[in-house]
């Protein structure tokens, strides 16, 4: 008997062990081969199809470094989840090219200069604890990492972006070749890759080739660059103005930073300036403005030298646009607080786009902004008498294109080589070249402008780094863009409730909480209530029958 | 297949003939809106993430206080043996109870509509995320449930198989969770993180259903019932 049952015994155990290698066997090829639902109404969790397919397209394995500390704040721990869910999204498409490590900086002196080498900060996070506010160190930075090249995401602050981000980023790691940013010098643009655009060229650097442009040769911007960046563009000669359109007929992407004063050194006194590219822009559904915005209150203090005394005055020259006034949807602004924009025009979108070119708007001034034109008077210590009373329309002060855009120099003749500003000597005019044909309408691109060309001058940026970032992203959206233009963003979640009174509250917490188990606790007595009557009538019966 | 129809009609009802299930019921429901509709006005957002979150601490008690009695009154009863000498096969008992059982969570979560109809009347909540929380609830209250129908059926003692019910529950839910996985073994880690019946409920609780956590509940679900038939049957032998 004993025997008997220490068989059965072994063979209970023996098929409770088999049953649960069975299920451990199910559930590994469920790994495998898998699906999600995603029930979002907008579709949160769901790549989209750009990723997926660089995922797909990946040949060779690349390593995602997730640097985030592991004691976060509460607060931080669905967006810890996130950014695994979203890697985990990652992992099925890459077919095992992918390979995501989370390390804590901080655990590992090696690590935490590893960490600092590439770039990603230590972070002040707010945390209450014991009931008092403190503030922690932590990492939330993402590196991407492929052979000897590596991405980084500095910081990972929601996962709004982070799709088109991290994509970005994998597809810059296994670029080959190095893109190229071509800058235009010369004919009357001032500043140079050595002054004035020394931080803006040292941005740029990390991540692209720069290659600077002077028209004055007469030579088209060179084909390798995939975007001209054109900075405080002064009355530019019909020639560049052509080259610049032909690069953009060519495929390339134009970034504009346009000014809309020429500042005197030495003078509170400033004068229009005209950039020379208007009625081109205007065609392509962009206006600049020829004004210079104000705002009361959006605006970046600024300080100022009266004889030996320095002072510190709000400035309402100098635009600092605030989070609600910037595009949400637009991967080059929206991530950034504290852009500046000083002595900004307004860029505005046509009302109704050139066919073929989608218009968005990227930054807005506030509502209280007002426009000034013709001669500047830029002291801060004037009284601002012209400023409105009542809030109006928020100023636009950047705006992407994106499409097919018409040639400006469609069935016009190709413009002579200007005279030589510089030494007025002789004008040295060119024939047009014979051997070069008008490309008279783009492939699909982009061109971005910008409302101030002095905001991302060494000036600003050694004050206002978000500048250099705007810089980065914008380079970035202009080179990359036709590979990420299915990433959307993922709009922050919101959904307010209605607003209520205190009492309205209570009645609805009352209601919510005790109003069903109510019902449940008057069901119960009502049957109960009815089996003993049931039970009586049942005795009553059998009482009467004995 | 009749005879399991026969047995989750008897022990559903039997729920209701006692006071037990209309205490657990309004326990619950009381408990879980209270605890959600605290800091619910304050976050100020219509979404039921709150409530999703806090429920599997609730289930955590409220499944074991549920199964406690599902085989240790019978035990104890002796109502067990007349039971077995039914003409009625093991695992048919085990999955009339347990679908009984499984048939009054559904109907506790049912109950709970209030809350769900609470963000929708105040704001405009999005419906995906809250169907699949409660999918995702359901799943992760039959797990439990599976877990303690069969430490119910170790004992005669109903304290202590709440007791064991609760610690056991305990350790699978949490043992994927981060704070375990900080201080595991890396070798462990993703082991643990697929044993830890909590973390196969994060995604459903967002809205993303996805087949690898299904599997992995439907298999807990299954090793637990087996692993109670076979409980069952060493019984027998003794």
């Amino acid at each position: 008997m004993t025997a008997k049952r220490s068989t059965r015994g072994t063979n209970s155990l023996l098929l409770v062990a088999i049953v649960l290698a069975a299920l451990v066997a199910v559930n590994l090829i469920s790994q495998r081969r898998f699906f999600r639902i995603d029930l979002t109404e907008d579709r949160r969790y769901t790549l989209s199809s750009s990723t997926k397919k660089i995922l797909k397209d990946l040949d060779d394995v690349v390593t995602v470094k997730v640097y985030f500390s592991r004691e976060l704040p509460t607060y931080l721990m669905t967006l810890n989840q996130e950014v695994r869910d979203m890697l985990a999204e990652y992992g099925t498409y890459s077919g095992g090219n992918l390979l995501v490590e989370w390390e804590d900086p901080a655990e590992n002196p090696e690590t935490e200069s590893r960490v600092r080498f590439l770039g990603i900060p230590q972070v002040q996070l707010q945390i209450i604890e014991k009931d008092q506010m403190q503030a922690v160190n932590a990492y939330l930075g993402v590196a991407v990492l492929y052979e000897d090249r590596s991405e980084t995401i500095p910081v990972v602050e929601s996962v709004e972006n982070l799709e088109y981000d991290l994509t970005a980023a994998i597809l810059k790691v296994f670029r080959d070749e190095e893109e190229t940013v071509a800058v235009l010098q010369g004919d009357g643009v001032e500043p140079t890759l050595e002054e004035g655009l020394a931080n803006a060229r040292q941005a740029l650097a990390e991540r692209y080739r720069v290659l600077p442009y002077d028209p004055a040769g007469g030579e088209p911007v060179p084909a390798e660059a995939g975007a001209l960046l054109v900075v405080q563009p002064d009355a530019l000669s019909d020639r560049t103005l052509f080259e610049i359109d032909q690069f953009v007929m060519a495929g390339g992407s134009l970034l504009l930073f346009y000014d809309p004063i020429r500042l005197t050194a030495g003078s509170i006194r400033a004068t229009p300036r005209l950039s020379g590219m208007e009625e081109m822009l205007a065609r392509w559904g962009v206006r600049l403005g020829e004004n210079v915005v104000l705002d009361p209150r959006d605006n970046q203090h600024a300080a100022f030298n009266q004889g030996y005394l320095t002072f510190t005055l709000p400035y309402p020259f100098w635009l600092n646009v605030r989070g609600e006034n910037v595009n949400p949807a637009n991967p080059i602004v929206n991530q950034l607080g504290g852009i500046v924009l000083p002595w900004a025009g307004t860029v505005a979108a046509a009302e109704t786009p050139p066919e073929g070119i989608a218009l968005d708007t990227l930054l807005w001034s506030s509502s209280y902004a007002w426009t000034r034109a013709g001669e500047y008077d830029l002291n801060p210590q004037q009284r601002f008498a012209d400023a409105p009373r009542e809030p109006g329309a928020r100023l636009p002060l950047a705006v992407a294109a994106t499409g097919v855009f018409p040639g400006f120099f469609a069935g016009k003749e190709i413009p002579p080589l200007p005279a030589d500003r510089e030494d007025g000597s002789d004008p040295t005019i060119a024939p047009p070249p014979q051997d070069r044909s008008i490309i008279e309408s783009s492939d699909t691109t982009r061109v971005v402008v910008f409302g101030s060309g002095n905001m991302i001058l060494d000036d600003m940026t050694n004050q206002f780094r978000a500048n250099l970032v705007l810089l980065q992203n914008a380079v970035d959206w202009l080179s990359f863009g036709d590979e990420l233009i299915a990433i959307r963003s993922r709009g922050v979640s919101d959904r307010p409730l209605r607003e209520m009174s205190e009492r309205g509250k209570t009645i609805a917490r009352f209601l919510t909480t005790f109003g069903v188990p109510i019902l449940v606790v008057l069901f119960g007595l009502a049957r109960w209530i009815r089996r003993r009557n049931l039970r009586a009538e049942a005795l009553a019966a059998m009482e009467a029958s004995e | 297949m009749s005879n399991v129809g026969t047995i989750i009609r008897k022990e559903f009802r039997s729920y209701f003939d006692s006071p037990v299930a209309y205490i657990y019921i309004t326990f619950f429901l009381v408990l879980s809106s209270w605890l959600f509709l605290r800091g619910f006005f304050l976050v100020n957002q219509a979404n039921m993430r709150g409530w999703f979150g806090i429920l599997p601490w609730l289930l955590l008690f409220f499944i074991p206080a549920v199964t406690m009695r599902l085989w240790a009154e019978e035990k104890k009863l002796g109502t067990i043996e007349l039971l077995m000498t039914l003409p009625v096969r093991d695992h048919e008992v085990v999955l009339g109870k347990y679908l009984a059982s499984l048939l009054f969570l559904a109907l506790t979560l049912l109950l709970s509509f209030s809350v769900p109809a609470l963000t929708a009347v105040l704001g405009s909540p999005d419906p995906g995320p809250i169907w699949g929380g409660y999918v995702g609830a359901l799943l992760l209250g039959a797990s439990f449930l599976a877990v303690g129908l069969f430490v119910s059926g170790l004992t005669e003692n109903q304290i202590i198989a709440f007791i064991i019910g609760v610690t056991l529950i305990f350790l699978l839910f949490v043992v994927g969770e981060e704070f375990v996985l900080y201080n595991a073994p890396r070798s462990l880690v993703s082991i643990l993180k697929f044993i830890g019946m909590g973390a196969h409920y994060e995604s459903v609780g967002r809205g993303v259903i996805d087949s690898r956590d299904v599997v992995y509940y439907v298999s807990v679900i299954a090793f637990f019932l087996y692993l109670n038939v076979r409980a069952l049957e060493s019984r027998k032998w003794k």
